[in-house]
């Protein structure tokens, strides 16, 4: 193999696992951000400060999967720590 | 159409200023609706009606309308549920008309009703040269009042929130990931489209509120605390935006003989007349004196007119 060849692998390894390490990464803060959203939007319902009720009545509706999505989350929040810093390779 | 608007303390005479304030500009040939927010009405008492649902004609030109504070926060949870409703078509099981009653004392919800109400006032009677509104006591008054700008803020937040989530959709999209049947446009996303759409209706609401056109009257007794209170109302609305340029003093004690109980009440009247003068020193400040008699009616009214003269005039003017 040349030595060409052993480099562009090599440059092309690493762009890969920047590509999913950073999709990861994204992924992850796209979550975060749903729920700051979803939290932000059910604050007012359940007696946190927020919008206000009518906001959170109009867009509820459309927050159904974030909704369950972040509900399943608070349920595992034991494992958040353990994933995040999976995430970030800190083992 | 012109928008004037009275806040102060409870019983210190907004309605009556209202009312007669009405029927100043109706004499001098313009059209006026004078509209109560106040949940505690007495708009109708002022003007001795009977009948007083819906919209009141009290003379030509000189029409009211007692908001049903009750029935407009139905009214207004009711299109909210039908809102609801029509998104959550897969949900008819759930009887969400269940639920209104209990939303009908959410916090915040009767602040939102009136400023609906105030809205689609305006929207309907934009025929009117003027429109007057009774407000109820400052508190709720400021709340109803701040609340396009309050709401309008939160929404802003929202909106970059929700950008945000969609600028992350978009990227992993374009690396080829997959994320299932997810809206990742602004233009069809139905969050970001209810947003605009609230967003709207705030901004129609803060540009009437803060318009050339619209005004508050402050009304208040010479008292220490109407007039603390009258300071602080001033203030946040000056934050707001919206111009405060008129300010009645009423109930002030004029007595033809020396009373010696009334001695140090009437320099308390005194005392704070000349600080109404300095604090207020920008706006037009009218007198009216305590009568003998409540002012009542519509004669009585054009009497007490008599007194906010220089307050029609400015009503006029700008
Ligand atoms: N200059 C005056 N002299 C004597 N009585 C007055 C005067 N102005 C108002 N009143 C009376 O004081 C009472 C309160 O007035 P009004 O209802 O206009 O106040 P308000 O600020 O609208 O009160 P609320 O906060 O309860 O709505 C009424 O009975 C009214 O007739
Ligand atoms: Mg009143």
């Amino acid at each position: 193999m040349r030595l060409r060849d052993i480099f562009k692998k090599v440059i092309t390894g690493i762009s890969e696992t920047f590509k999913e390490r950073s999709a990861e990464l994204i992924k992850l803060e796209l979550r975060e951000l749903e729920n700051a959203f979803t939290l932000l939007i059910i604050s007012p319902l359940i007696g946190l400060p927020g919008p206000s009720t009518i906001t959170s009545l109009r867009l509820l509706p459309y927050i159904e999967r974030e909704l369950a999505q972040s509900l399943n989350i608070s349920r595992r929040l034991d494992d958040m720590l353990a994933e995040m810093l999976g995430y970030l390779d800190i083992t | 159409m012109k928008i004037i608007i009275t806040v102060g303390k409870g019983g210190v005479g907004k309605t009556t200023t209202a009312a007669s304030l009405g029927i100043a500009l109706r004499d001098r040939g313009y059209s006026v609706l004078v509209v109560s927010l106040d949940p505690a009405h007495n708009l109708g008492d002022v003007l001795n009606l009977k009948s007083r649902s819906g919209k009141v004609k009290v003379l030509d030109n000189y029409e009211i309308i007692e908001v049903d504070v009750d029935e407009a926060v139905r009214k207004y949870l009711d299109e909210v549920s039908l809102m609801i409703k029509s998104t959550f078509k897969h949900l008819s099981v759930l009887n969400i008309d269940k639920y209104i009653d209990i939303l009908s004392n959410a916090p915040g919800v009767e602040e939102h009703a009136l400023m609906s109400e105030f809205k689609r006032i305006i929207e309907e009677n934009d025929d009117k040269d003027f429109i007057i509104f009774d407000m109820p006591p400052t508190g709720l008054s400021l709340r109803i009042l701040s609340l396009p700008f309050i709401h309008k803020s939160w929404l802003m937040e929202l909106k970059n929130l929700r950008k945000a989530i969609l600028d992350r959709r978009r990227m992993l999209k374009n690396i080829g990931e997959e994320l299932g049947d997810v809206p990742i446009d602004e233009s069809s996303d139905p969050v970001m489209r209810e947003l605009d759409n609230m967003l709207k209706e705030c901004e129609f609401l803060i540009g009437k509120l803060t318009s050339r056109d619209t005004m508050c009257i402050l009304v208040l007794a010479p008292e220490t605390l109407p007039l603390l209170e009258a300071e602080r109302a001033f203030r946040k609305l000056s934050s707001l935006g919206i111009s405060v340029r008129g300010c009645v003093v009423n109930k002030v004690l004029k007595l033809r003989e020396h009373v010696p109980e009334l001695k140090s009440k009437i320099e308390e009247q005194e005392r704070c007349l000349n600080e109404i003068k300095k604090v207020f020193k920008d706006m037009t400040i009218v007198e009216v004196p305590f009568l003998e008699q409540e002012p009542r009616g519509v004669d009585a009214l054009r009497r007490y007119a008599n007194y906010i003269d220089s307050l029609v005039d400015l009503v006029l003017r700008s």
